[in-house]
């Protein structure tokens, strides 16, 4: 069995509070890259005019750190992981049939967000675009879903299981809410979440800007109370490894290898 | 439908608009009609919030309690405070508790973490009857107060909660319990995406601080903001009981 050698962080609560690192083995015939709402025409290399958009898909206050965060650590970490031929999935926000003018997740969006989605995210729309270069590849699933979490009435949950998914790797953001939730619910379901804790972006509080605090409160609930975290040098050196090693994935179309 | 009236509340959220300098935190009136309104106590058991409890000597770590327990404080101090009073309102009481659940197995991935992280094998350690999980006297259950009992964090995944609630005709809920960014952040998390308007009494929850949050409580802090931001309101459990009280039949306030 081919396998991803990474070096997995958690954190112990009790008896001595503390990380921990060990050794994790992602098998590769039985893993996923989950890609967590990367969209956003916002992202390309050079990004179109965001002035009519609601104020809060506009440049992030760390903006120079978020761009890092994905095109720095996102894409190659894409890059390794289709070299290697392992299996990707996007996830991604939309707009669904039928999401009810009452509905209270869209008047929470308006009153904390400043943003319809009855409007916003009508498509075509630079909201939800995919920039050049993070777009799901030819056979790379696409996992619409309304609210944060990717297995709230979605069908990811049949999709890693016909791929025959037990690891799931995970990218993209935010590391607190649609990332976050969507980790915490995969564990749910028996998958072993390894987040790439440097290639997820997460939205700051004023009050957390200064030291990303959010972020790492994100990561600590990951490594906390839901699985592992590793890092992008680490996964992209075990992809490397596992190529080198002759790794061929020669994976089924549609089904288990 | 009742010709009762509504609470009425203060409910507090936060926006994030404009990112650069976000609007923040800003409260406003919030009906809620009894009919429609369940009081949800999530994760409150534990008979070591009764004061005279015994601390069996085998205790795991991660279960033993001072006697100042902050946890067994707000219980006792704010939450049956609150109930009393939403009873009184006429506010249906719904309980979500953890349980060791038929059939998990040893592979288990969540049976695995809380080994890694919490020292705990919930295969032994939750093997009932066991005082971690059982209710003091003080919060136990009443008769017509339903216990819906989870595995995970969540009280919506694979059980009847939403079933329940629905039965009830609740389209909000009152939340109070713990812990405040795990399995009560997750219960009101997941019942936003079901539609329910959710008010959380921000001083009757608390969470595990870590050592690099202890001082100044920023992991619960950070609980908060997140409802606040990302899924509904919060007010405070004595503008809560005082709401109850107003509407409340004169024979049945709390002394």
């Amino acid at each position: 069995m081919t396998t991803l050698d990474v070096t997995g962080r958690y954190y112990q609560m009790a008896p001595a509070p503390g990380e921990v690192e060990v050794p994790l083995s992602i098998p590769i015939h039985a893993s996923a890259l989950l890609v967590v709402d990367v969209y956003g025409a916002h992202w390309a290399d050079a990004p179109p005019s965001d002035a009519e958009l609601p104020a809060i898909y506009r440049s992030w206050p760390d903006e120079a750190h978020a761009r890092d965060v994905m095109r720095g650590h996102v894409l190659p970490v894409l890059a390794a992981a289709r070299q290697l031929g392992m299996r990707v999935v996007y996830l991604t926000n939309a707009l669904r049939s039928g999401l009810s003018a009452g509905n209270d997740w869209r008047t929470m969006s308006i009153r904390s967000c400043g943003v319809d989605v009855l409007d916003a995210w009508v498509g075509p729309n630079d909201i939800l675009a995919f920039a050049p270069g993070f777009e799901p590849a030819t056979g790379e699933a696409l996992v619409e879903k309304q609210v944060y979490s990717g297995f709230f009435e979605t069908h990811l949950d049949s999709v890693l299981r016909g791929y025959g998914v037990r690891d799931l790797v995970l990218v993209g953001g935010d590391g607190q809410v649609c990332l976050g939730t969507t980790a915490i619910d995969a564990m749910y379901r028996d998958y072993r979440v390894i987040g790439i804790r440097d290639a997820i972006l997460t939205g700051e509080y004023p009050e957390t800007r200064e030291r990303r605090f959010r972020h790492w409160f994100a990561m600590r609930q990951l490594e906390a109370t839901v699985g592992y975290t590793t890092t992008t040098a680490d996964f992209i050196s075990a992809c490397a490894r596992a190529t080198a090693g002759g790794a061929t994935i020669d994976l089924q179309p549609g089904g288990r290898p | 439908m009742t010709d009762r009236p509504a609470l009425q509340l203060e409910g507090r959220y936060w926006r994030y608009f404009p990112p650069e300098a976000p609007l923040g935190l800003i409260e406003e009136p919030i009906e809620l009609s009894v009919d429609e309104t369940v009081f949800l106590i999530i994760d409150v058991y534990g008979a070591y919030v009764d004061p005279e409890f015994q601390q069996p000597d085998d205790t795991p770590a991660f279960y033993q309690h001072a006697v100042d327990d902050p946890v067994a404080r707000i219980v006792r101090e704010k939450i049956v405070p609150a109930k009393a009073a939403a009873t009184a309102a006429g506010l249906q009481v719904v309980y979500v508790t953890n349980y060791l659940s038929p059939g998990l197995s040893e592979g288990n991935e969540w049976r695995n973490m809380s080994i890694r992280t919490c020292g705990v094998d919930v295969l032994t350690e939750w093997v009932p009857p066991t005082p971690v999980l059982e209710h003091a006297t003080v919060i136990a259950p009443q008769p017509g107060e339903p216990l819906v009992k989870k595995q995970m964090y969540s009280g919506f995944f694979e059980t009847n909660l939403d079933s329940v609630l629905r039965g009830y005709g609740a389209k909000n809920l009152v939340v109070v319990g713990f812990d405040s960014r795990i399995c009560l952040g997750t219960t009101v998390t997941d019942a936003m995406y079901r539609d329910y308007r959710v008010v959380v009494l921000r001083d009757a929850t608390r969470t595990m601080e870590y050592p690099e949050t202890a001082e100044g409580e920023w992991a619960n802090w950070m609980a908060i903001r997140f409802i606040e931001s990302n899924v509904g309101y919060t007010i405070t459990t004595e503008a809560f009981i005082a709401a109850c009280v107003s509407i409340a039949q004169p024979e049945t306030v709390p002394a």
